[in-house]
């Protein structure tokens, strides 16, 4: 999905953004320029760091995978 | 395929504060839309929640999605809404139309004001293994009050997909939320994170919009 219209950033790399430790709209802005134009996606972006926060990444990209549609090793 | 399975969907769900308002000012907007290239406009009403919408607009060619998205059209599209914060918008092809008939053999009839709609945007793992689960389970489904299973493959991520269902009834679709067939056990994916949660609900209005 497409977060950000202004720049067509999409959740993908939002996410990897706060994977690597983006944790503020500001943060995510920095990273790969979400929300830095219009700031109308805050929302979003605001809701997947809430979300990121609550499901660390502590399995790292097996997580990436199992978020965002490549099955994890440890699943059939 | 045709022409048409191969055009660009963009699909959004989101609240509009007054949806009456919205709903007037959305005719005026259509008479813009055709700048962008779209050929219709599909709008979902949520049955739990009315201020709630699901809107999926078909564009004719598949342009740049960036332009697209940053066209002054579509801010102003939020902005007829009332929708000060933007969703998150999905932004794919259609790869499957499967029309799984009615329990009497006919075939289903078009979708009217008033239709039942489930809609899921979810990550899906690997696409063709999934079809292949839907097809398998096609009688199931169908014995469930599926009547068609549309099937939509985002251009950003292979492995996203939007789903939307036609239901026979809405006690049906509200035990397909709760329940959903193994073969879409995927759909439970929605809701995390960006992807909104299950959309149920239904038709308002499949608008054509007219060539420049």
């Amino acid at each position: 999905m497409y977060v950000c219209l202004c720049l067509g950033v999409t959740t993908h790399t939002v996410q990897q953004s706060i994977d690597a430790g983006a944790r503020t709209t500001k943060k995510v802005a920095e990273a790969c320029g979400a929300g830095s134009v219009c700031g109308r996606c805050g929302h979003t972006i605001r809701t997947m760091i809430e979300a990121s926060v609550a499901d660390p990444p502590s399995r790292g990209p097996d997580r990436l995978r199992r978020r965002w549609g490549r099955p994890p090793r440890d699943r059939p | 395929m045709g022409d048409a399975a191969m055009s660009l969907v963009l699909a959004a769900d989101y609240q509009v504060p007054d949806f009456d308002h919205w709903w007037a000012g959305l005719t005026r907007d259509v008479r813009r839309l055709p700048g962008l290239g779209a050929h219709h406009i599909v709008v979902y009403r949520s049955l739990e929640d009315p201020s709630r919408v699901f809107v999926t607009i078909g564009f004719r060619d598949r342009g740049p999605v960036d332009a697209l998205l940053r066209s002054p059209v579509m801010f102003s599209w939020f902005d007829g809404a009332g929708v000060e914060e933007f969703p998150p918008m999905f932004v794919g092809e259609v790869v499957e139309k499967l029309d799984l008939g009615s329990p009497d053999g006919s075939a289903v009839p078009a979708a009217t004001a008033g239709t039942v709609m489930v809609a899921a945007i979810a990550p899906v793992g690997q696409l063709e293994e999934m079809r292949d689960r839907v097809h398998a389970a096609a009688d199931r489904i169908a014995a469930s009050g599926v009547r068609r299973f549309w099937i939509y493959r985002a251009v950003d991520d292979q492995a996203e997909v939007m789903i939307l269902l036609q239901i026979a009834t809405e006690q049906q679709a509200q035990e397909w939320i709760r329940h959903p067939d193994a073969a879409a056990a995927f759909m439970s994916e929605a809701g995390e994170g960006a992807y909104p949660p299950l959309f149920v609900g239904h038709l308002v209005q499949a608008i054509e919009v007219p060539e420049d």
